[in-house]
């Protein structure tokens, strides 16, 4: 048997702490019995001799102790809460989602309070000792340890409301999972929420281990929202503007329409240039990229934007600002000099300028303390081309993702080695500012083809793009698919900020916006044992006719 | 055994008098040693010599005695002139104060019935022997149920007023007594019928007596559990019926020792203050016939108070 309210220890403990008390009282207690008398005379006078009370009296009536004994026990017996041992040992862990889709509402509430209530309802039949409940929203933590007082939840929860996150039932199912049981006894897992769950998580638990999903009222269907924001580089070519990038879901055509706004004003948009089934994606091109907020809004007929979810109607990002790269070329070997000024001047995010005071990028001569673009010779530097980045970054990462953000793996390495009759290598060391210096050979149209290679300009042109930290544009930012790879961000986060950072995306997972049952089907928690008629149920009863019992005979005269 | 709860009430008609008590009852006699000297012609002797039948002493002849009372054997024997002196019979009073306080009455045999039982038999004896008869019922105050009267024919109206006596309160007989004595009653036999259980104890039985001129007789209605509470075990709550105080008591046998002796001391107190008194003490089982306890009042059918 096992207990629902308090350890067995601690009952243990209780039913022999209430027997001591009892035992005590019962030594210390006298209950008399009332009559009436012709004269209390003579027994005032064979009392008075004996006034004085003594403390502990001798133990008397056995019997009322024991009746009062087996009252107290059963009461505590039942406020213990006992269980079946149809399940001994099994371990509960409810997961509450608390993803931003829960704020959706359903009928008079939101599907975030029948969860909770869900969760209440459950963990009134789960052992206190053996229960922990999760929350999961924007990140997993736990909420209710194993033995905590289930009084202890709603402080808890009171005034929470779901994070505007996507949901991460899936990713707490699999932590757990992969943390193990520890004890053996079998773990059943309990959602409170509508994120699915992959068939691969099922798939990954244990034998003894199941996960069920507790019954909330159906979810409404035909939401609609922004599910990605992003811009990329522009397909014009040119600096200084970027390409925008918008995706919805859910929603026929026609029924929403989206407005945008740049720094509060309106901005026209182009039409849709692509749809998926209810996913539909937007192309804006040239949008000016000077650092202005962008705001996305969806707006559908009758007001009911987002089917009662208002997060995903809205998005923002903040361009990138993109003003044109100063670059100042100075001291070049004569042999190559002009194939690079030809290059920087048309490539149309340079300006090139006289003075380096004012230049972002030095090419050439001396830095005087800004990035560079150097040429030196192979005598003065082992590596062919040397990467000078910030000492923040580990140097095997910056060279492995500098390969494909300065255009390295378009270098044609094998005929440039064979031209030079030597190995080359590329290699990278932290620096207090970025530099990139490649071998004046390289450069030598008498002893290399490189520079009439498509490789030439294009190594120029990031390399200097680079070197100035001109700013990364994310192709887009959604809920759920990976970013691209940066120089800057070697590993994408699974998820973005969706917070007041108006800086970042505001957008959510497309389940979120589109309240499907994906995932795997899952069974509803099992309802036995369930319901008033419980064991700790008939023991309150008994205990109730106990103690009905006991005033019976106390009337009676049968119990002192 | 108390009843709880039980209000005190008064007789049921019959309840108290029919042929067989009376009868009994005129058996008894009562003798007074002396009588008071202003009462009219009865049957109770006095130590006045008057003009009586029965023959008592001889006193010198002096003037203007009656000539009809000189005996003239002896004057012819002794040739001194003798008068024949006869005792004076006049009656005795008597004042009935019966008990009447709750604690009379609470009982499921209530010790009130065999108490008037026995002002009935003593009065019935009273007013066949031509002596006059006042029931004064008491309890915290005292009452006049019959002012002094006598007449055989008066013993059933004697009867009906005993049934219909009022149940009263807390025993106070000091109260009662000083009541009793601003009546302003000639000397005459008071009997006093109660248990005695004054909240004062023995001494504020002692006091109220102490200022009585009459002569006095204790009819002391006991029972048997008054002495030895069988019922009493356990812890008890035991509340007094008249003053209602409450007393918990856990009665062992040590309480139990202790309470006789309580008991046995007011006992004795109460037969200590007869004996300075001189006067008389019946303990009346009231669980017991009262006519053969009467009876043994008196020695052979007579009994000198």
């Amino acid at each position: 048997m096992s207990f629902t309210a308090l350890s067995g220890s601690a009952l243990l403990g209780g039913l022999v702490a209430t027997a001591a008390v009892l035992y005590a009282l019962q030594r210390l207690r006298v209950r008399h019995e009332s009559r009436t008398v012709v004269t209390s005379l003579f027994w005032r006078e064979a009392t008075e001799e004996t006034r004085a009370r003594s403390l502990f009296e001798r133990f008397r009536h056995p019997l009322a102790y024991a009746m009062a004994l087996l009252c107290a026990g059963l009461m505590l017996l039942g406020i213990g809460r006992p269980d079946s041992d149809r399940e001994e040992g099994l371990r509960h862990v409810l997961l509450l989602d608390a993803s931003a889709g829960m704020a959706r509402a359903s009928g008079e509430t939101n599907r975030f309070e029948q969860a909770q209530a869900a969760l209440a309802a459950e963990l009134e039949q789960s052992p206190r000792d053996r229960t922990e409940v999760l929350w999961c929203g924007e990140h997993v933590r736990t909420i209710l340890a194993p033995g905590e007082d289930r009084a202890l939840l709603g402080p808890r929860l009171a005034g929470r409301s779901p994070d505007l996150a996507p949901g991460t039932l899936d990713r707490a199912l699999r932590s757990r999972a992969s943390m193990g049981d520890g004890e053996g006894a079998g773990r059943r897992f309990v959602l409170f929420g509508d994120a699915p769950v992959a068939p691969a998580t099922l798939a990954a638990l244990g034998a003894d281990e199941r996960v069920e999903r507790a019954a909330l009222e159906p979810a409404v269907d035909g939401g609609i929202g922004i599910t990605a924001l992003g811009v990329s580089e522009p397909a014009s070519g040119r600096w200084g503007v970027v390409d925008l990038f918008i995706e919805t879901r859910g929603g026929a055509p026609g029924v929403f329409d989206l407005t945008l706004t740049l720094d509060g004003e309106r901005f026209e948009r182009g039409g849709v240039s692509g749809t998926d089934g209810d996913r539909r994606s937007f192309l804006i091109s040239d949008v000016p990229a000077a650092g202005a907020l962008l705001e996305v809004r969806l707006n559908t007929d009758g007001g009911a934007a987002g089917a009662g979810l208002s997060a995903d109607d809205v998005a923002s990002i903040r361009l990138p600002s993109r003003p044109p790269i100063r670059v100042v070329v100075d001291g070049l070997d004569p042999a190559f000099g002009d194939a690079v000024r030809a290059v920087l001047a048309a490539d149309a995010a340079v300006e090139l300028v006289e003075g380096a005071g004012e230049a972002d990028v030095v090419v050439g001569g001396a830095s005087a303390g800004r990035p560079s673009l150097r040429f030196p010779s192979s005598a003065d530097q082992e590596e062919a081309i040397l990467i000078g980045h910030d000492q923040d970054v580990d140097s095997s990462a910056a060279l492995s993702s500098a390969v494909g953000e300065l255009g390295l793996d378009r270098v044609d390495a094998s005929a440039l080695a064979e031209s030079l009759g030597r190995p080359l290598a590329v290699g990278a060391l932290p620096s207090g500012r970025r530099s990139v210096a490649i071998w004046s050979e390289l450069m030598d149209p008498a002893r290399t083809s490189f520079l009439e290679s498509r490789a030439f300009p294009v190594l120029l042109g990031r390399s200097i793009r680079w070197l100035a930290q001109a700013p990364v544009l994310t192709p887009y930012r959604a809920i759920g698919r990976l970013e691209p790879s940066t120089l800057e961000r070697a590993r994408p986060p699974l998820s973005a900020m969706i917070t007041s950072d108006l800086e970042a995306a505001s957008l959510l997972d497309p389940t979120t916006t589109v309240p499907v049952t994906a995932g795997a089907a899952l069974a509803e928690p099992s309802p036995e044992g369930a319901g008033p008629w419980r064991l700790y149920t008939w023991i309150l009863l008994l205990a109730l006719a106990a103690l009905s019992a006991e005033w019976a005979l106390f009337q009676r005269g049968r119990m002192p | 055994m108390i009843e709880e709860g039980r209000d005190p009430a008064g007789l049921e008609s019959g309840q108290l008098f029919d042929a067989a008590f009376l009868a009994a009852a005129q058996r008894l006699r009562l003798v007074a040693r002396r009588v008071a000297p202003r009462g009219r012609f009865a049957d109770q002797r006095s130590k006045d010599r008057g003009s009586g039948l029965e023959f008592q002493d001889y006193r010198p002849y002096v003037a203007g005695d009656d000539l009809r009372a000189i005996d003239w054997t002896v004057y012819r024997r002794l040739g001194r002139v003798f008068l024949r002196l006869f005792e004076e019979h006049e009656d005795l009073p008597l004042y009935l104060l019966p008990d009447v306080s709750r604690s009379a009455w609470v009982e499921s045999e209530p010790r009130a019935v065999p108490g008037l039982q026995a002002c009935l038999a003593l009065a019935a004896v009273a007013l066949g022997q031509h002596d006059s008869v006042g029931v004064f019922p008491f309890a915290d105050d005292l009452t006049v149920l019959q002012r002094p009267t006598s007449g055989k024919n008066r013993v059933m109206e004697l009867a009906h007023r005993l049934e219909s006596v009022t149940p009263g309160g807390e025993t106070d007989l000091g109260t009662a007594l000083r009541r009793f004595r601003g009546l302003g009653l000639r000397e005459g036999l008071v009997v006093i019928v109660s248990d005695f259980f004054d909240p004062g104890g023995i001494d504020a039985v002692v006091e109220a007596l102490s200022g009585l001129r009459h002569r006095l007789l204790l009819v002391q209605l006991v029972r048997s559990s008054d002495r030895d509470p069988s019922w009493a075990r356990g812890d008890l709550r035991l509340v007094d019926c008249e003053s209602g105080d409450a007393q918990d008591v856990s009665v062992t046998p040590q309480v139990l020792d202790r309470y006789r002796a309580a008991y046995d001391r007011f006992a004795e107190g109460l037969a200590d203050l007869a004996r300075r008194r001189g006067a008389g003490l019946l303990a009346l089982d009231v669980e017991s016939d009262v006519i053969p306890q009467v009876a043994d009042l008196f020695e052979n059918g007579r009994r000198e108070v």
